[in-house]
């Protein structure tokens, strides 16, 4: 059974269509790269992914079944804004997460904020934009998904840590998990991609593996997404 | 879950500042009772005992307004600001998510009028008073009248909550203007249903006179005032209330478990 499905998905917003008759299937054990240009309609489809929008037409199903608690158990969604409560601690968070996710690792979260030289006693408000993305993405690769959700996981973070963002990625999910990953900055993620999701106007263009895509172009897929996409 | 959502969102809408709204309102409150035990002829004492009087009717005021508008926006954050984008993945079930945050409002709201009414105690009620409201209370019918007045102004407030909660969920379901739109369906509905209660109460005074009179004559020419028609009123007005409460709440949790679209 594949692991997240989209059928027919639509989203319309007042007479603009975002998301037209989206068909999809995420595979297990697989990264992903959603990409598009901006207003493609990526962040809409990962928030129809997420429950966070309803859709005009079609549905998304989790193995098998309708978005709920369950789904919700199982999918770990980074947004690409700073959701966290601003008047708690690092350490508030981390328990806030530990009381809902029932596969949220408190032990491993605390590593990683060791090596991102987080504190725990700090207030969130008191983080940089930055420093926030980079808890949200700790929280996030902390529990025990089957599938992750990241929209824009390098947007505010420095080039210096881009790679230690990707190297956690790529060590914090088990292996039947798989990652969906939205961003602007292709050349930096393109490494770590095994499958490609092209998207434009609200549309699925292609989806193929990365290694064909750049067998069959025979470049880069930065290159590819530059060409295609040319202003 | 819900309670554990429910404390969350209860540690957000009373912590710190209803905290301090409440101790500042209860040392008001014993400021003025003070003041007044101290020496009600001297000009000076009596005139700062009705300066801390007011200061603490102003609170107590404040601090039901403070509870009722932290719980909205509360409600509103968390449920279609960035917040929710943490709220509405969270593995809870959707109507568990609602209930919880209307839920929170409540015990906010209770919370609220518990420190008003505390601090009314201390602030008017003297010795006399409570042995007196004591030896009253062991009268049921005392009790009764006295539970109907506290349920109907609870209920009174709960009113409003419940309204400006549906208000918040049908406004958050249009593309634009979700806030102003918020607060104008928030107002028609309260507008609405408290004229729709009220011509209820009227249409039921019509199956007890003494109850009908009460709404159609003036005081001073009111020749069949009883306190069987204040009660038959109050009591109609409670049910009328606590179902109209139950319809905005019912109304509003179907609309929101139809699904969001969060900005």
């Amino acid at each position: 059974m594949n692991l997240l499905e989209c059928k027919h998905l639509s989203k319309r917003f007042g007479d603009t269509m975002a998301l037209r008759d989206v068909n999809l299937t995420l595979p297990r054990g697989r990264i992903i790269g959603l990409l598009g240009k901006n207003g493609a309609g990526k962040t809409t489809l990962i928030k129809l992914m997420n429950d966070l929008l309803t859709p005009s037409e079609g549905a998304v199903l989790f193995e098998g079944a309708p978005l709920g608690a369950e789904s919700k158990q199982a999918i770990a969604y980074l947004p690409e804004r700073t959701y966290l409560e601003r008047s708690m601690t690092v350490a508030q968070t981390l328990r806030f997460f530990a009381a809902f996710y029932a596969s949220f690792d408190a032990e491993k979260a605390r590593r990683l904020l060791t090596d991102l030289e987080l504190r725990e006693d700090v207030r969130i408000a008191t983080l940089s934009k930055g420093m926030q993305e980079k808890l949200q993405l700790v929280l996030v690769m902390s529990r025990k998904a089957k599938l992750y959700i990241l929209d824009e996981p390098l947007g505010g973070v420095d080039p210096a840590t881009r790679d230690y963002v990707l190297d956690t990625i790529l060590q914090n999910f088990a292996e039947d998990a798989s990652v969906l990953l939205s961003t602007h900055l292709i050349a930096d993620i393109e490494r770590i991609l095994d499958d490609v999701i092209l998207i434009d106007q609200g549309q699925i263009t292609e989806v193929l593996s990365a290694d064909a895509l750049r067998t069959r172009e025979g470049c880069a897929i930065d290159e590819y997404f530059r060409r295609r996409f040319k202003c | 879950m819900l309670k554990k959502l429910m404390r969350y969102d209860l540690q957000w809408i009373i912590g710190k500042v209803l905290s301090y709204y409440s101790a500042v309102t209860l040392v008001l409150a014993l400021l003025a009772r003070l003041f007044h035990a101290l020496s009600p002829q001297a000009f000076f004492l009596h005139l700062l005992e009705k300066i801390f009087a007011g200061a603490f009717l102003s609170c107590a005021i404040a601090i039901l307004i403070n509870a009722l508008m932290r719980s909205l926006v509360c409600f509103r954050r968390t449920l279609y600001g960035d917040p929710s984008y943490l709220t509405h993945t969270l593995p809870i079930k959707r109507g568990t998510v609602f209930t919880a945050k209307v839920l929170a409002g409540v015990v906010s709201l209770l919370f609220a009028l518990l420190v008003a009414a505390l601090g009314y105690s201390i602030a008017v009620l003297t010795r006399a008073d409570v042995w007196e409201a004591l030896k009253e209370l062991l009268h049921r019918r005392t009790v009764l009248n006295l539970l109907l007045v506290c349920a109907a102004v609870v209920l009174q407030l709960f009113e409003m909550h419940f309204s400006a909660v549906l208000g918040l969920v049908l406004g958050h379901r249009r593309e634009k203007g979700r806030i102003p739109f918020s607060v104008l369906f928030s107002m028609l509905i309260y507008i609405a249903v408290s004229g729709a209660l009220t011509g209820l109460l009227f249409a039921l005074s019509l199956l007890k006179p003494q109850a009908h009179a009460l709404l159609t004559q003036s005081l001073s020419t009111q020749e069949m005032f009883t306190m069987d028609g204040m009660r038959f009123l109050l009591a109609a007005d409670v049910v009328l209330c606590l179902l109209a409460n139950c319809g905005l709440y019912l109304a509003a949790r179907h609309v929101f478990c139809k699904g969001v679209d969060v900005e």
